[in-house]
């Protein structure tokens, strides 16, 4: 057990976690329900606002809050007890983190900021949601200094000069998200705020759609980094296997943290006011952040096959049934992991340049980050909950919500092969993401979609049956499991593995080439966004 | 640092792989035109509907075959809302956006944009087949979004 | 001595080199897909 203080931090970030994911799964059943067209919304809901909950709930509160959680007990386990400044300053972190959660939720039930997870300009919400954001934001700032703090002290104290794998790993996560995040701080602190509450009248769209994207692309490498980091250091432990590499795994950190930044034009492939050689050029630099997740592949394989073959599996795929596939804690992060080979080749797909034609803002890519977020990432987050739960509440995972897991897992893969294959195939045919239920006047084309949205409201209602079957084991594990002693999964590496390269460790290095790769990618076309920008825009409420 | 030897050819034929994909659509974008749209003109949104050609949003035909498209997106609809051409005719669709920011997309076709206030957007189809097609906005603008659309006739 | 601890890992490696067949070849099947759907969408966009 770690210490009892840093498990009750973890566990306040990972119940914050599990309300916001129980409360944006309500609206993401309400809105495959309303684009099949099987019910209309009561009490005057609107279906951009539910969409606005799920978007906010899921894709930046349930995981930002589990990914800090999961953190902290990680480093709390691999580092020993957090000190006490950084200890304090992740309850600090957690205070504003939910104060602004609370807010932003309040006034997205009120209806005052229907505008959509990504709140795109000049659409403008009241100045108290981009306030909610900021505190969200900074909020989470004072975690990545608390654990970067935490990493200090414990490297001046023990004289180490490489750190334990899921720390270092840690510190790499909260470093991205520290870069991205400056620029949806700036967009949302300089821009936004000053032009809702009204001191500035215009806004320049393009300049925060920019900074938005700046902080988009690497905020999904936010979200998949810590399954990575599930996938390194605790599933080789689990099946009873060795890290495969150490010092793959920390370059393959290193990667993401160089590559995943300089790309956000690859979501403003379609737009104007950029031109076409730097959209290409950050195409470039997208399909160098694939890489490190073929050295991901390639060290997720063969951990299964070493640890297989040690077991005695025979010929060239036994090692593949070997696998503990009844062990939940396994099988729900093997499930993402198999997952992210559509999601991944469909993420290629999407910044291919002019292929970003055929479905940009099409249901194809709802269908795609379903895979990615809320199935690779879910799943593995899932996977990771029912040991981490009972761990940290000093309980223990038994067999028969074992086995609920295991079913668990299982709906949530089938729901969302319908729902998100059924999204897949409708967007290639162009019907629209964020769009409520219509038939445009019964244009043929439209109507053909029909059929692929009921599919989804199937799979949406396969999924709400496993979140509540998610919430009843969560629960259960959390307070009425019984008590004991759970083991935190922590692999070691293979002793015939090469030793690793304190270079690695070197951030300043790190962080010098990922800021010049940022400064390469992004200076020129900003500061012609700034020099040729047409005028600015007033707000709009249109809800 | 040891990279194994089945891990070296994985990841070299990764990258050939990916470095093919990238020639693929870099030839396509960069000798054959199939550039993603990127015009960079610019104009003030506020004044849009009254700025020369967007005062009069018209389709007119330009040559054979080919015709313009001057069309303004606004909350909620394109105007103008029909539209009438030939078939094997080329369209080349000239879009800016007098308030919030729209989506342009014909279903089915490869034409696909957005249109962000300030900016003007371009994008040229040429239109085999006959049919009613769609053009929808697909960004959302508010509470009308999902009725945001209307149609060009390709008679044959 | 050294001369043994080379030899032993000479071996430990070609050992190594033989398991993981299986690794490769799934990795292998990965990419495949991953081609196919890529050429898959890419042939919509060049019918549209
Ligand atoms: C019960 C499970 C879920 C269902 C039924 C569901 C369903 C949906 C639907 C129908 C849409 C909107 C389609 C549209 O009109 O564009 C949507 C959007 C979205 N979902 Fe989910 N979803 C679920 C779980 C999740 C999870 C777990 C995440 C992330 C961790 C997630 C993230 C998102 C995001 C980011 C959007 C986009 C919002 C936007 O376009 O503004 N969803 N979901
Ligand atoms: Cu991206
Ligand atoms: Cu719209």
């Amino acid at each position: 057990m770690i210490d009892k203080r840093d498990a009750q931090l973890s566990l306040g970030f990972l119940s914050v976690s599990f309300m916001a994911l129980f409360i944006g799964a309500i609206a993401g059943l309400l809105q495959t329900l309303v684009r099949s067209g099987t019910i209309e919304l009561p009490l005057s809901i609107g279906y951009y606002q539910l969409l606005t909950a799920h978007g906010v709930l899921l894709a930046l509160i349930f995981t930002t809050f589990f990914i800090v959680g999961f953190l902290y007990a990680g480093i709390s386990k691999t580092m020993g007890a957090l000190y006490d400044v950084p200890r304090r300053t992740g309850w600090l972190g957690f205070a504003m983190m939910t104060f602004g959660t609370i807010l932003a939720t309040i006034f997205i039930l009120l209806n005052k900021a229907t505008v959509l997870y990504t709140f795109y300009a000049p659409l403008q919400a009241s100045p108290w949601f981009y306030v909610a954001l900021v505190h969200v934001v900074v909020g989470s700032w004072l975690c990545a200094f608390s654990m970067w703090n935490q990493y200090y002290i414990w490297k001046r104290r023990t004289k180490n000069k490489l750190s334990p794998l899921f720390s270092y790993m840690a510190v790499m996560t909260m470093a991205l998200w520290f870069i991205a995040t400056l620029g949806v701080a700036a967009t949302v602190i300089l821009q936004f705020i000053p032009w809702s509450i009204g001191w500035v009248d215009k806004i320049d769209i393009l300049i925060s759609r920019t900074l938005f994207w700046y902080f988009g692309h690497p905020l999904v490498y936010f979200w998949l980094l810590p399954a990575y980091m599930c996938w390194y250091v605790v599933i080789p432990k689990i099946i009873g296997g060795k890290i495969f590499s150490d010092a793959l795994a920390r370059l393959s950190f290193v990667l993401f943290l160089l590559f995943s930044i300089p790309v956000g034009f690859h979501h403003q492939l379609l737009e104007p006011g950029i031109s076409h050689s730097w959209k290409f050029f950050q195409v470039v630099l997208t399909f160098m952040v694939i890489v490190p997740s073929l050295m991901t592949a390639f060290s997720m394989f063969a951990v299964f096959e070493t640890a297989g073959r040690k077991k005695g599996a025979k010929g060239l795929f036994g090692w593949f049934k070997v696998l503990p596939w009844k062990d939940v804690r396994f099988f729900a992060p093997m499930m993402g992991m198999l997952i992210f080979v559509p999601a991944g080749a469909g993420g290629i797909i999407n910044a291919s340049h002019q292929l970003n034609q055929v479905i940009h803002n099409t249901l194809w890519v709802t269908g795609h980050f379903h895979l990615t977020v809320a199935s690779t990432v879910a799943l593995t987050f899932f996977g990771i909950a029912y040991w981490l739960v009972p761990y940290l509440s000093g309980r223990t995972l038994t067999p028969q919500m074992n086995r609920l897991g295991i079913i668990q897992t299982i709906l949530w893969t089938v729901g969302m092969a319908f729902m998100s294959g059924a999204m897949h195939l409708v967007g290639l045919f162009g019907a629209p993401r964020r769009t409520a239920y219509t038939t445009y006047s019964d244009h043929p084309q439209a109507l053909d979609w029909v059929p692929y949205q009921a599919a989804m409201a199937i799979g949406g209602t396969i999924l709400f049956i496993a979140i509540l079957l998610l919430m009843y084991i969560i629960g259960y594990l959390a307070f009425k499991a019984p008590k004991g002693e759970m083991d935190f999964p922590v692999g070691e590496v293979e002793e015939e593995a090469a030793a690793t390269p304190v270079i690695l460790e070197n951030w300043k290095l790190w962080v010098g080439i990922c800021a010049a790769l940022i400064l390469i990618a992004y200076t020129i076309p900003f500061w012609h966004m700034i020099e040729h920008g047409p005028p600015g825009s007033p707000g709009y409420k249109f809800w | 640092m040891h990279i194994h030897k089945y891990e070296k050819i994985w990841l070299w034929s990764g990258a050939v792989c990916l470095t093919i994909f990238l020639l693929i659509v870099g030839v396509s974008a960069y000798a054959m035109g199939n550039q993603p749209p990127s015009h960079m003109e610019t104009i003030d949104p506020k004044k849009a509907a009254l700025t020369a050609p967007f005062d009069k949003p018209a389709l007119t035909k330009i040559g054979d075959n080919e015709y313009e498209a001057v069309m303004l997106a606004q909350a909620f609809t394109f105007t103008p809302s029909k539209m009438t051409v030939p078939k094997g005719s080329t369209v080349h669709f000239k879009v800016t956006s007098t308030d919030v920011v729209h989506g342009f997309q014909i279903p089915a076709t490869n034409v696909n944009m957005m249109i962000t206030p300030g900016y003007v957007s371009k994008i040229s189809h040429t239109f085999d087949k006959p049919g009613k097609y769609l053009i929808l906005c697909n960004e959302y603008c508010g509470v009308g979004h999902q009725v945001m659309a209307v149609t060009l006739e390709v008679t044959s | 001595m050294p001369q043994l601890q080379s030899e032993y890992k000479e071996k430990v490696k070609v050992k190594k080199e033989k398991e993981l067949l299986g690794t490769l070849l799934s990795v292998m099947g990965v990419g495949l897909f991953i081609v196919l759907s890529w050429a898959a969408v890419y042939l919509l966009y060049l019918s549209r």
